[in-house]
């Protein structure tokens, strides 16, 4: 095998080895190796240690309100207007626009002001939360299917 | 991808003035289950207040009632959730008059004695989780016969042939 | 970090998600909430704002729920998400005139850690030294290296997709690691 490290060939086989990523077959390859070089073993014996010391930062705990906090936003954000919620969809949750955002959106805008300027007065002002009567009434339907699958899941479908 | 998103933005220039004039006349149809599911997520989700208001029409004994079931299903963990909802769904797309006699016989099966609803759930339980021919090898058994009365019997053959297996 | 089965199960979910199923949103939030939030706090070192970005991590998921195309692992796009938020925030937090320190809750943290191994006072203070030894040499690495060097140790991740995540390529997240590892080892070397 050829020293990784004076050959500077796949320098990263003495961090995988150290990771334990390293199929056997080759981590077999690079201790037989390790115990001709020194410089390998001085690398290789330093990383382990560095890596083991790396160990001790245990993550933070999840906060216990986090999807309460979460849902909480979500809902804000459905509520918005629908241009807030296009606006936010035109931004790559990556960061930045794709190439036609920009022009499709002036656009849109364009329209849109048009089209609320003239149906301004259709425009229905009732918030999100109206449910009608007979939509309540599936729901009820729904959650009493739901709870009657409930109550006879087998026991193994229980958790 | 820009590709793609250039899809709904396409559809948001044809669709807002329709979708505008289109919102005041919804008619009151039966929502496919898939949107009664989200329905109930979403009313699951609403802040007390905004529920009281989604809920002001019904009367208080329906309101305590729907409330109840909402916070029992919110208590449930995800998978069972995510379980009883695709039974759910397949169940109310079955046609409405096999879902109106499956509901019927549930509503048989909670009128039974409380001493008699547990082992008859059980039962329920143990028969749902078998294949088909152990199922009937086991109805068709004596101490089957002997351990349940007809009307449960009945109710134990409508329930684990109706109602769509896990 | 996950089998490959899991990875198509989550690009799944985000399409049923897509398709407008909250319950499968519900599955990924469980599934992915932990490893979002430890990256996103070993990136910027304070839990409020980990906290935050990692809300802000799944509500860009959900915002452009309409949009996902399983073109990649999901775990690739949910990462890019956290780590283009996380490195915008160590950008503009670097800008600011009057920086409070990163690691105004680190004695807190790092006193929770410890004291949940029950070890004893002499244990803990030491325990207390190295693992704020580990932090501070964390803290001190350029910000796209700590971000290659917390998904390839914490996070268990390959080059490749650590390099679709930093949109580089697999030897520039070669040289990252080499480079990071390489201040680690002299920055920890007392304390190894």
């Amino acid at each position: 095998m050829r020293c990784p490290m004076k050959t500077n060939e796949e320098p990263e086989l003495l961090l995988d080895y150290c990771a334990e990523r390293l199929s056997p077959e080759a981590a077999a390859l690079l201790e037989n190796h390790l115990e001709s070089c020194r410089d390998c073993r001085a690398f290789s014996r330093a990383q382990q240690s560095t890596w083991d010391a790396l160990d001790l930062w245990e993550p933070m705990p999840v906060p216990v309100d986090f999807d309460r906090k979460l849902y909480a936003q979500i809902d804000k954000y459905e509520e918005s207007g629908w241009w807030t919620r296009f606006w936010h969809r035109s931004i790559w949750p990556t960061g930045g626009f794709g190439p036609i955002i920009p022009f499709a959106a002036a656009g849109v805008a364009t329209i849109a002001v048009a089209a609320i300027l003239y149906f301004a007065p259709l425009v229905p002002s009732t918030p999100q939360v109206k449910i009608e009567s007979s939509d309540l009434e599936q729901i009820e339907m729904t959650l009493d299917d739901i709870e009657m699958f409930k109550q006879l899941a087998p026991a193994s479908a229980k958790s | 991808m820009a590709s793609f998103r250039t899809i709904p933005l396409l559809a948001i220039f044809l669709l807002v003035p329709g979708l505008i004039v289109a919102q005041s006349k919804k008619p009151n149809t039966l929502h496919p289950p898939r949107a009664r599911l989200n329905a109930v997520d979403r009313l699951s989700r609403m802040t007390p207040e905004q529920r009281q208001r989604a809920l002001a029409k019904l009367s208080p004994e329906r309101r305590a009632i729907l409330e109840d079931r909402l916070e029992r299903y919110n208590q449930l963990p995800a998978a069972q959730k995510e379980r009883l909802r695709a039974q759910t769904e397949t169940f109310q797309s079955m046609p409405p008059e096999r879902q109106e006699a499956v509901r019927k016989t549930f509503r048989q099966f909670n009128n039974l004695p409380d001493d008699r609803r547990k082992p008859v759930q059980q039962e329920l339980r143990r028969l749902r989780s078998m294949a088909e021919p152990e199922r009937s090898e086991r109805m068709n058994s004596e101490a089957f016969h002997n351990r349940y009365s007809p009307d449960e019997r009945q109710i134990l053959e409508n329930l684990a042939a109706l109602v769509p297996p896990e | 970090m996950t089998s490959a089965f899991a990875l198509e199960q989550d690009a799944e979910l985000m399409l049923r998600v897509r398709d407008g199923d909250s319950v499968s949103f519900g599955l990924l939030l469980e599934r992915h909430r932990g490893p979002v939030i430890h990256f996103v706090y070993r990136m910027v070192l304070n839990r409020a704002v980990a906290e935050e970005l990692a809300q802000e991590v799944f509500l860009r998921v959900y915002r452009s729920r309409a949009s996902y195309e399983p073109t990649a692992k999901f775990t690739t796009w949910l990462f890019r998400i956290a780590a283009h938020l996380a490195l915008n925030w160590i950008r503009d937090r670097k800008n600011e005139k009057n920086q409070e320190r990163l690691d105004d809750d680190s004695q807190q943290g790092i006193g929770l850690q410890v004291a949940d191994l029950r070890p004893t006072v002499e244990q803990t203070l030491v325990g207390n030294v190295r693992l704020q030894e580990v932090r501070r040499a964390i803290e001190a690495l350029p910000s796209k290296q700590r971000a290659a060097v917390v998904m390839h140790k914490y996070h268990e991740m390959e080059y490749s997709q650590i390099a679709k995540i930093l949109q580089c390529s697999e030897s520039a997240v070669k040289s990252l690691l080499f480079r990071a590892y390489e201040s680690l080892r002299l920055r920890l070397a007392h304390i190894a």
